[in-house]
């Protein structure tokens, strides 16, 4: 479903991802890892197709990115690190300009939209403008924005920050679900245990470069994901 | 601690003089010089010009007879006025509507200290306002009265008695506007009207500002007498400006005294309104029927929704759309004898009198410069249109519908007011509508082009994005200026030569060909650049 190749993305001299390959297949939940500044960011809003890169080449569902950016728009949702949404609009008429924009009939739409909005204990605040919510409702409006239109690629930049224990519970089925359905998801986290009881995949960058990735087993062996990236990170466990 | 944020706010408010906003690099020091100076003489140039004049025509008058104090309370009075005008929605903007402010609260700050510093820039740009008018009138007064080095100090610190109480009165009206506003449900259109009542009444003096000169002139000793009657302290400021040194102690202990307790008072209500959530009540929202939109319907919707949501933003860009069409009935009530003097001052070369019409309605139609900050406004969500599945050209479309549907339909009201007036020839007629039309593209076009080269997406109050935006002023020196080029062009030169509905049916060519060049710009190039932006 993602396919990313010998991604490379410099600001100025510096080279933010250098040489990055992953591959995030159908119905997989893949987790990416590394410290602040390590080029998660960079690489997930490439993905998203709002940044241009350098060298390299990222597929979704076997269209290029680069060459084609809105058919691969069409099939992803993109969910950013911090939910800076319209303050102007009310919730619902945010959900409904996603729904436009991504052209789901209105009838369906509503379906989804109550559905989701009634998981996240959202639906009585629909009506309030964006300016008034909180930062944790903010992150429930974004991610029902990316499950209306139902992407075959969820692209989620830190989704759980902000979220109350049972909107993080929430999300995680949601998220499971999606995948089993055959969607893909790669999402960014600094929750290690998260991680490790979510992911199918785990890919660890440091320093713009791919340290290790593979399944689960793969990457932490008998040890934890967290006993993993310390090492990784240079750290004594 | 209390220096350090008095810094930041001074530099955020004029930071674009300091900083390149497109790179976000400093600039060079020549740069920066020239950035103030321009701004210098723009500001003084055109409103010091205007002021510069009105004493020009008081001073001698007022001075022959005696009454220094009575020109030194006109300027007072005129300087307080425009400084509060000027300076009170962006009181309320950034002490109460400051992004920043939960940041600040959140260090170890005192509200007081953030009061003073919010209060420091409130103060400079109240001051900046007086000083247009006060500068240009000491000036005025020093050379044609030449009163003396005392009551030319007198008069400087007037000055400065008059900004601390433009500070004052600024923030007393800026604390009932928030007040007001977390009372309000529709508060930008409630801010948008009581606007629009401040400038017909300040409009409504400027006209009659000539009159009440000459009277004031002609009537000193009568107006004089009613001032001291019924307006004393009035009088009494204009004595301090004209040398009492007693009136002035007065004044300044009662300017300082008034700064000190609207400091207490501020410091006390500042965080009950700052961490207000607007007090209205909370509606449940009740599931109903979605009605579907194209993609392109939702962007303008969202476009239009941007720009009646705020207050500064229709006010700064879209005030033009109800201009327009209090100017198309001025036009067809005044026109008829605005045409007969033009035919007086014109009888040898009457054909110039429609071109200069369909000129100045080009003029009226680049009031609006609502496309300017457009780009600069969509600030951190600047990645929802870039990562959606939509063309930037898509975007950039929605921006210029929003001008050109909120501007288009006016500018047609006032061609066809321009018509009934002027009586042209058919194809004189065809042109007076063409060409302001056409014009109307061209400002939209050129405010989403010149912010697309610097939009600054990381502002902290939206009066930065709008009303601090060089982008917008650019835009609409840009409009003006090309349609009094035309004009100057045709009565210097080339209307000797050339037939009114020629030269006309030239420039509609030349506009449309401009209006071709910039949306094959922006369908390119302009895209290009939109995607890369943030």
């Amino acid at each position: 479903m993602l396919v990313i190749e010998n991604y490379t993305k410099s600001y100025g001299e510096k080279k933010a991802v250098d040489n990055l390959s992953l591959h995030i297949k159908s119905g997989e939940i893949y987790g990416f890892i590394g410290h602040n500044g390590a080029g998660k960011t960079t690489t997930i809003k490439a993905c998203a197709g709002i940044l241009q890169f350098d060298e390299g080449k990222i597929m979704v569902d076997g269209v290029s990115v680069k060459d084609d950016a809105i058919s691969c728009k069409q099939k992803i949702a993109y969910i950013p690190d911090n939910p800076d949404l319209y303050e102007f609009m009310t919730g619902i008429q945010y959900l409904n300009f996603i729904g436009d924009v991504f052209q789901v009939e209105p009838k369906i739409r509503s379906e989804r939209i109550h559905k989701y909005a009634d998981i996240f204990e959202l639906t009585d605040d629909l009506g309030q403008a964006i300016s008034a919510y909180s930062h944790g409702m903010k992150q429930k409006l974004a991610i029902i924005s990316a499950w209306i239109h139902e992407p075959k690629l969820i692209i989620m930049d830190e989704p759980f920050v902000g979220l109350d224990p049972k909107a993080s519970h929430k999300l995680k089925e949601m998220m499971r679900e999606f995948c089993d359905k055959g969607g893909a998801i790669f999402f960014s986290t600094h929750v290690l245990e998260v991680a490790e009881k979510l992911c199918d995949k785990v890919a660890i960058i440091k320093d713009g470069q791919l340290v290790k990735s593979g399944t689960m087993e793969e990457v932490k062996g008998d040890t934890s994901l967290e006993d993993v990236f310390l090492e990784m990170e240079g750290e004594e466990c | 601690m209390l220096k350090i944020l008095i810094k930041k706010q001074i530099f955020q408010m004029y930071s674009s003089f300091f900083r390149n906003r497109k790179n976000g690099k400093k600039r060079s020091m020549i740069s920066t010089i020239v950035a103030i100076l321009a701004y210098v003489v723009l500001l003084v140039g055109c409103l010091g010009g205007m002021f510069a004049y009105m004493g020009d025509s008081l001073c001698v008058p007022l001075h022959k007879v005696g009454m220094d104090w009575m020109y030194m309370t006109i300027f007072a009075s005129v300087a307080l006025a425009f400084g509060i005008f000027g300076s009170v929605f962006n009181t309320f903007s950034s002490l109460y509507q400051a992004k920043d402010n939960d940041l600040l609260l959140s260090l170890p700050i005192e509200p007081k200290d953030i009061v003073l510093a919010r209060l420091s820039g409130v103060y400079v740009l109240g001051a900046m306002f007086s000083g247009t008018v006060m500068i240009p009138g000491i000036i005025v007064y020093g050379i044609e009265a030449k009163p003396g080095v005392i009551p030319i100090l007198c008069a400087i610190s007037l000055y400065i008695i008059v900004s601390l109480f433009i500070l004052v009165l600024s923030c007393m009206l800026g604390w009932l506007v928030a007040k007001i506003a977390t009372k309000l449900k529709n508060r930008s259109f409630v801010t948008v009207i009581i606007s629009l009542v401040f400038m017909g009444l300040y409009y409504f003096v400027y006209f009659r500002a000539s009159e009440v000169l000459n009277q004031v002139a002609i009537k000193s000793m009568v107006y004089g007498e009613k001032i001291k009657g019924v307006a004393y302290p009035l009088y009494y400021i204009g004595t301090a400006g004209a040398g009492d040194l007693i009136a002035l102690l007065v004044c300044t202990v009662l300017a300082v005294l008034l700064v000190c307790v609207t400091i207490v008072v501020m410091s006390k209500s500042f965080l009950t309104i700052a961490t207000s959530q607007g007090g209205t009540v909370k509606v449940k929202y009740k599931r109903k029927e979605i009605k579907g939109k194209t993609v392109s319907q939702a962007l303008f919707a969202k476009e239009m929704k941007r720009f009646t949501s705020s207050a500064n933003y229709m006010l700064n860009c879209g005030l033009g759309t109800v201009m327009i069409v209090v100017a198309a009935g001025a036009m067809l009530i005044k026109g008829p004898s605005v045409i007969v003097v033009m035919n007086k001052l014109f009888k040898d070369e009457a054909g110039i009198i429609p071109v200069l019409f369909c000129l100045a309605l080009c003029s009226i139609a680049g009031m609006n410069d609502i496309t300017a900050p457009s780009i600069t406004l969509e600030g951190k969500n600047i990645w929802i249109p870039q990562s959606l599945p939509v063309k930037p050209w898509q975007v950039l479309w929605a921006k210029l519908k929003v001008h050109l549907s909120l501007t288009m339909v006016p500018v047609l009201l006032c061609c066809i007011s321009a018509i009934i007036v002027v009586k042209p020839n058919i194809m004189i007629g065809v042109w007076m509508i063409v060409l302001p039309l056409l014009y109307v593209l061209f400002t939209a076009c050129f405010g989403l082009i010149a912010n697309l080269f610097f939009p600054n997406l990381n502002w902290t109050t939206e009066i930065a994005a709008v009303k601090q935006n060089m982008v917008v002023l650019v835009s609409m020196l840009a409009g003006m200026f090309l349609s009094i080029g035309i004009i100057i062009l045709y009565m210097a030169w080339l209307g000797e030569f050339v037939r009114g509905e020629i030269y006309l049916g030239g420039c509609t060519l030349v506009v449309f060909a401009l209006d071709v060049c910039m949306i094959q710009w922006l369908r390119t190039k302009g895209s290009e650049m939109f995607k890369k932006i943030g």
